[in-house]
Protein backbone atom coordinates (compact mmCIF):
# COMPACT_ATOMS: atom_id res chain seq x y z
CA UNK A 1 0.00 0.00 0.00
CA UNK A 2 1.62 3.25 -1.12
CA UNK A 3 2.60 5.68 1.60
CA UNK A 4 0.61 3.83 4.27
CA UNK A 5 1.66 4.48 7.86
CA UNK A 6 1.73 1.45 10.10
CA UNK A 7 -1.05 1.11 12.64
CA UNK A 8 1.46 0.69 15.47
CA UNK A 9 3.18 3.93 14.54
CA UNK A 10 -0.16 5.75 14.52
CA UNK A 11 -0.75 4.54 18.09
CA UNK A 12 2.69 5.87 19.00
CA UNK A 13 1.82 9.24 17.45
CA UNK A 14 -1.43 9.37 19.44
CA UNK A 15 0.38 8.46 22.66
CA UNK A 16 3.00 11.14 22.00
CA UNK A 17 0.30 13.76 21.41
CA UNK A 18 -1.50 12.83 24.64
CA UNK A 19 1.71 12.82 26.70
CA UNK A 20 2.72 16.19 25.21
CA UNK A 21 -0.69 17.59 26.15
CA UNK A 22 -0.44 16.34 29.73
CA UNK A 23 3.17 17.46 29.95
CA UNK A 24 2.21 21.01 29.02
CA UNK A 25 -0.48 20.95 31.68
CA UNK A 26 2.04 19.82 34.29
CA UNK A 27 4.49 22.56 33.29
CA UNK A 28 1.79 25.22 33.64
CA UNK A 29 0.28 23.80 36.83
CA UNK A 30 3.58 23.64 38.68
CA UNK A 31 4.92 26.91 37.20
CA UNK A 32 7.97 24.92 36.25
CA UNK A 33 9.38 27.83 34.24
CA UNK A 34 9.26 31.61 34.34
CA UNK A 35 6.38 33.28 32.51
CA UNK A 36 8.02 34.07 29.16
CA UNK A 37 9.97 30.80 29.02
CA UNK A 38 6.83 28.87 29.94
CA UNK A 39 4.93 30.45 27.05
CA UNK A 40 7.73 29.65 24.62
CA UNK A 41 8.00 26.02 25.74
CA UNK A 42 4.23 25.43 25.76
CA UNK A 43 3.82 26.98 22.30
CA UNK A 44 6.76 24.96 20.95
CA UNK A 45 5.16 21.78 22.29
CA UNK A 46 1.88 22.81 20.62
CA UNK A 47 3.73 23.43 17.35
CA UNK A 48 5.37 20.00 17.49
CA UNK A 49 1.94 18.46 18.09
CA UNK A 50 0.43 20.32 15.14
CA UNK A 51 3.29 19.23 12.91
CA UNK A 52 2.76 15.63 13.94
CA UNK A 53 -0.91 15.99 12.92
CA UNK A 54 0.24 17.55 9.63
CA UNK A 55 2.66 14.80 8.76
CA UNK A 56 1.11 11.63 10.12
CA UNK A 57 -2.65 12.28 10.31
CA UNK A 58 -3.01 14.56 7.28
CA UNK A 59 -0.26 12.56 5.52
CA UNK A 60 1.63 15.67 4.48
CA UNK A 61 4.78 13.59 4.97
CA UNK A 62 3.98 12.09 1.58
CA UNK A 63 2.69 15.25 -0.07
CA UNK A 64 4.53 17.32 -2.68
CA UNK A 65 7.21 19.51 -1.12
CA UNK A 66 5.34 22.70 -1.97
CA UNK A 67 2.38 21.65 0.20
CA UNK A 68 4.63 20.58 3.05
CA UNK A 69 6.50 23.88 3.02
CA UNK A 70 3.28 25.90 2.84
CA UNK A 71 1.76 24.25 5.89
CA UNK A 72 5.07 24.34 7.74
CA UNK A 73 5.39 28.05 6.93
CA UNK A 74 1.93 28.72 8.38
CA UNK A 75 2.92 26.90 11.55
CA UNK A 76 6.31 28.58 11.81
CA UNK A 77 4.99 32.11 11.35
CA UNK A 78 2.12 31.58 13.80
CA UNK A 79 4.29 29.93 16.45
CA UNK A 80 6.96 32.62 16.27
CA UNK A 81 4.37 35.41 16.44
CA UNK A 82 2.63 33.81 19.43
CA UNK A 83 5.90 33.23 21.31
CA UNK A 84 7.01 36.80 20.63
CA UNK A 85 3.56 38.08 21.61
CA UNK A 86 3.63 36.33 24.97
CA UNK A 87 7.32 37.22 25.46
CA UNK A 88 7.02 40.96 25.02
CA UNK A 89 3.83 41.07 27.09
CA UNK A 90 4.96 39.11 30.13
CA UNK A 91 2.75 36.54 31.73
CA UNK B 1 6.65 -1.10 18.77
CA UNK B 2 10.23 0.25 18.66
CA UNK B 3 10.84 -1.46 15.33
CA UNK B 4 7.68 0.15 13.93
CA UNK B 5 8.84 3.58 15.11
CA UNK B 6 12.30 3.09 13.63
CA UNK B 7 10.81 1.92 10.35
CA UNK B 8 8.48 4.88 10.15
CA UNK B 9 11.30 7.39 10.65
CA UNK B 10 13.55 5.69 8.12
CA UNK B 11 10.97 4.71 5.53
CA UNK B 12 11.55 6.13 2.12
CA UNK B 13 8.87 7.48 -0.13
CA UNK B 14 7.76 4.43 -2.00
CA UNK B 15 5.40 6.09 -4.45
CA UNK B 16 4.77 9.44 -6.08
CA UNK B 17 4.13 12.28 -3.67
CA UNK B 18 0.41 12.94 -3.34
CA UNK B 19 -2.15 14.92 -1.47
CA UNK B 20 -4.69 12.64 0.22
CA UNK B 21 -8.17 13.32 -1.07
CA UNK B 22 -8.97 16.41 -3.08
CA UNK B 23 -6.33 19.15 -3.31
CA UNK B 24 -9.16 21.70 -3.30
CA UNK B 25 -10.06 20.58 0.21
CA UNK B 26 -6.46 21.09 1.30
CA UNK B 27 -6.59 24.58 -0.15
CA UNK B 28 -9.80 25.26 1.76
CA UNK B 29 -8.19 23.89 4.93
CA UNK B 30 -5.21 26.19 4.45
CA UNK B 31 -7.52 29.17 3.97
CA UNK B 32 -9.50 28.28 7.08
CA UNK B 33 -6.32 27.86 9.10
CA UNK B 34 -5.14 31.25 7.88
CA UNK B 35 -8.37 32.84 9.11
CA UNK B 36 -7.79 31.34 12.54
CA UNK B 37 -4.17 32.49 12.34
CA UNK B 38 -5.40 36.06 11.97
CA UNK B 39 -7.70 35.55 14.97
CA UNK B 40 -4.74 34.36 17.06
CA UNK B 41 -2.59 37.32 16.03
CA UNK B 42 -5.47 39.66 16.74
CA UNK B 43 -5.82 38.11 20.21
CA UNK B 44 -2.13 38.63 20.92
CA UNK B 45 -2.34 42.25 19.76
CA UNK B 46 -5.40 43.06 21.85
CA UNK B 47 -3.87 41.29 24.85
CA UNK B 48 -0.83 43.54 24.62
CA UNK B 49 -3.11 46.53 25.29
CA UNK B 50 -4.39 45.15 28.62
CA UNK B 51 -2.27 42.28 29.86
CA UNK B 52 -3.53 42.26 33.48
CA UNK B 53 -7.16 42.02 32.32
CA UNK B 54 -6.39 39.12 29.99
CA UNK B 55 -4.27 37.33 32.61
CA UNK B 56 -6.94 37.66 35.26
CA UNK B 57 -9.82 36.69 32.98
CA UNK B 58 -7.98 33.61 31.79
CA UNK B 59 -8.13 32.25 35.35
CA UNK B 60 -11.90 31.80 34.99
CA UNK B 61 -11.31 29.10 32.40
CA UNK B 62 -11.04 25.44 33.43
CA UNK B 63 -7.65 24.22 32.19
CA UNK B 64 -8.48 20.62 33.05
CA UNK B 65 -11.58 20.63 30.86
CA UNK B 66 -9.54 22.20 28.09
CA UNK B 67 -6.92 19.45 28.38
CA UNK B 68 -9.60 16.76 28.41
CA UNK B 69 -11.13 18.28 25.28
CA UNK B 70 -7.71 18.30 23.63
CA UNK B 71 -7.21 14.61 24.35
CA UNK B 72 -10.74 13.86 23.12
CA UNK B 73 -10.10 15.53 19.78
CA UNK B 74 -6.68 13.86 19.45
CA UNK B 75 -8.37 10.50 20.03
CA UNK B 76 -11.10 11.35 17.52
CA UNK B 77 -8.44 12.13 14.94
CA UNK B 78 -6.73 8.83 15.63
CA UNK B 79 -10.04 6.98 15.12
CA UNK B 80 -10.52 8.77 11.79
CA UNK B 81 -6.98 7.94 10.66
CA UNK B 82 -7.57 4.28 11.52
CA UNK B 83 -10.79 4.35 9.45
CA UNK B 84 -8.94 5.78 6.44
CA UNK B 85 -6.12 3.25 6.75
CA UNK B 86 -8.66 0.43 7.07
CA UNK B 87 -10.37 1.53 3.85
CA UNK B 88 -7.06 1.70 1.98
CA UNK B 89 -6.11 -1.77 3.19
CA UNK B 90 -9.45 -3.28 2.23
CA UNK B 91 -10.57 -3.89 5.81
CA UNK B 92 -13.94 -2.41 5.04
CA UNK B 93 -15.69 -3.70 8.18
CA UNK B 94 -13.57 -1.41 10.32
CA UNK B 95 -14.22 1.83 8.45
CA UNK B 96 -17.73 2.67 9.67
CA UNK B 97 -17.15 1.73 13.36
CA UNK B 98 -14.05 3.89 13.66
CA UNK B 99 -15.76 6.81 11.94
CA UNK B 100 -18.59 6.39 14.43
CA UNK B 101 -16.11 6.49 17.32
CA UNK B 102 -14.69 9.70 15.90
CA UNK B 103 -18.21 11.13 15.76
CA UNK B 104 -18.85 10.14 19.38
CA UNK B 105 -15.66 11.89 20.45
CA UNK B 106 -16.85 15.01 18.65
CA UNK B 107 -20.16 14.80 20.51
CA UNK B 108 -18.38 14.48 23.86
CA UNK B 109 -16.24 17.49 23.00
CA UNK B 110 -19.41 19.40 22.17
CA UNK B 111 -21.04 18.39 25.42
CA UNK B 112 -18.09 19.63 27.44
CA UNK B 113 -18.03 22.90 25.49
CA UNK B 114 -21.74 23.46 26.16
CA UNK B 115 -21.16 22.78 29.85
CA UNK B 116 -18.33 25.32 29.86
CA UNK B 117 -20.43 27.96 28.14
CA UNK B 118 -23.36 27.37 30.50
CA UNK B 119 -21.06 27.62 33.49
CA UNK B 120 -19.65 30.92 32.28
CA UNK B 121 -23.06 32.40 31.54
CA UNK B 122 -24.44 31.31 34.91
CA UNK B 123 -21.46 33.00 36.52
CA UNK B 124 -22.41 36.22 34.75
CA UNK B 125 -19.66 35.99 32.15
CA UNK B 126 -20.57 36.62 28.53
CA UNK B 127 -19.02 37.74 25.28
CA UNK B 128 -19.68 41.33 26.34
CA UNK B 129 -17.91 41.03 29.71
CA UNK B 130 -14.52 42.14 28.40
CA UNK B 131 -12.15 41.74 25.44
CA UNK B 132 -10.69 38.45 26.69
CA UNK B 133 -14.09 36.81 26.94
CA UNK B 134 -15.09 38.26 23.58
CA UNK B 135 -12.12 36.40 22.09
CA UNK B 136 -12.87 33.31 24.17
CA UNK B 137 -16.47 33.01 23.02
CA UNK B 138 -15.74 33.96 19.41
CA UNK B 139 -12.65 31.77 18.96
CA UNK B 140 -14.08 28.72 20.69
CA UNK B 141 -17.52 29.37 19.22
CA UNK B 142 -16.29 29.46 15.64
CA UNK B 143 -14.19 26.39 16.36
CA UNK B 144 -17.28 24.70 17.84
CA UNK B 145 -19.16 25.39 14.59
CA UNK B 146 -16.30 23.73 12.75
CA UNK B 147 -16.58 20.73 15.09
CA UNK B 148 -20.29 20.45 14.32
CA UNK B 149 -19.58 20.67 10.58
CA UNK B 150 -16.91 18.00 11.03
CA UNK B 151 -19.40 15.77 12.80
CA UNK B 152 -21.85 16.18 9.91
CA UNK B 153 -19.06 15.19 7.54
CA UNK B 154 -18.18 12.16 9.69
CA UNK B 155 -21.86 11.16 9.71
CA UNK B 156 -21.97 11.27 5.91
CA UNK B 157 -18.72 9.33 5.68
CA UNK B 158 -20.07 6.79 8.17
CA UNK B 159 -23.23 6.34 6.11
CA UNK B 160 -21.21 5.78 2.92
CA UNK B 161 -18.78 3.49 4.72
CA UNK B 162 -21.66 1.31 5.93
CA UNK B 163 -22.41 0.70 2.26
CA UNK B 164 -18.75 -0.15 1.64
CA UNK B 165 -18.28 2.83 -0.69
CA UNK B 166 -14.70 3.52 0.41
CA UNK B 167 -12.00 1.03 -0.54
CA UNK B 168 -8.53 0.82 -2.06
CA UNK B 169 -8.38 3.38 -4.86
CA UNK B 170 -11.77 4.95 -4.06
CA UNK B 171 -10.94 6.85 -0.88
CA UNK B 172 -10.84 10.45 -2.02
CA UNK B 173 -14.05 11.48 -0.28
CA UNK B 174 -13.04 9.71 2.92
CA UNK B 175 -9.57 11.26 2.87
CA UNK B 176 -10.96 14.73 2.19
CA UNK B 177 -13.41 14.46 5.08
CA UNK B 178 -10.66 13.16 7.33
CA UNK B 179 -8.43 16.10 6.35
CA UNK B 180 -11.12 18.56 7.43
CA UNK B 181 -11.50 16.75 10.76
CA UNK B 182 -7.75 16.84 11.42
CA UNK B 183 -7.83 20.59 10.79
CA UNK B 184 -10.48 20.93 13.49
CA UNK B 185 -8.21 18.97 15.83
CA UNK B 186 -5.04 20.93 15.13
CA UNK B 187 -6.79 24.28 15.54
CA UNK B 188 -7.85 23.27 19.06
CA UNK B 189 -4.26 22.19 19.79
CA UNK B 190 -3.36 25.88 19.37
CA UNK B 191 -6.53 27.42 20.85
CA UNK B 192 -6.11 25.53 24.13
CA UNK B 193 -2.71 26.92 25.19
CA UNK B 194 -3.35 30.40 23.80
CA UNK B 195 -6.65 30.90 25.65
CA UNK B 196 -6.51 28.53 28.62
CA UNK B 197 -2.90 28.11 29.65
CA UNK B 198 -0.83 31.19 28.96
CA UNK B 199 -1.14 34.66 30.33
Amino acid sequence: MSNAISSRFLVFVWAFLVVATLGSNVLVYFHALSGESLAAVVMLIAAIKVRAVFRYYMELKYAPLSWQLTFDAWLLVLTVCLIIGFWITPI
Amino acid sequence: MLAAIANAFSEKRTKTARIPGDSGVFLFVLADMSMFGLFFLSFIYERSKNVPLFNESRLALDVNLGAINTIILLTASWFVVVAVQAAKRGKLNYVAPFLFLGFVCGAVFGGIKIYEYADKIQSGISMMSNDFFMFYFILTGIHFIHVIAGMVILAVLWHNARHKRYHGENCKGLESGATYWHMVDLLWIIIFPVLYMLG
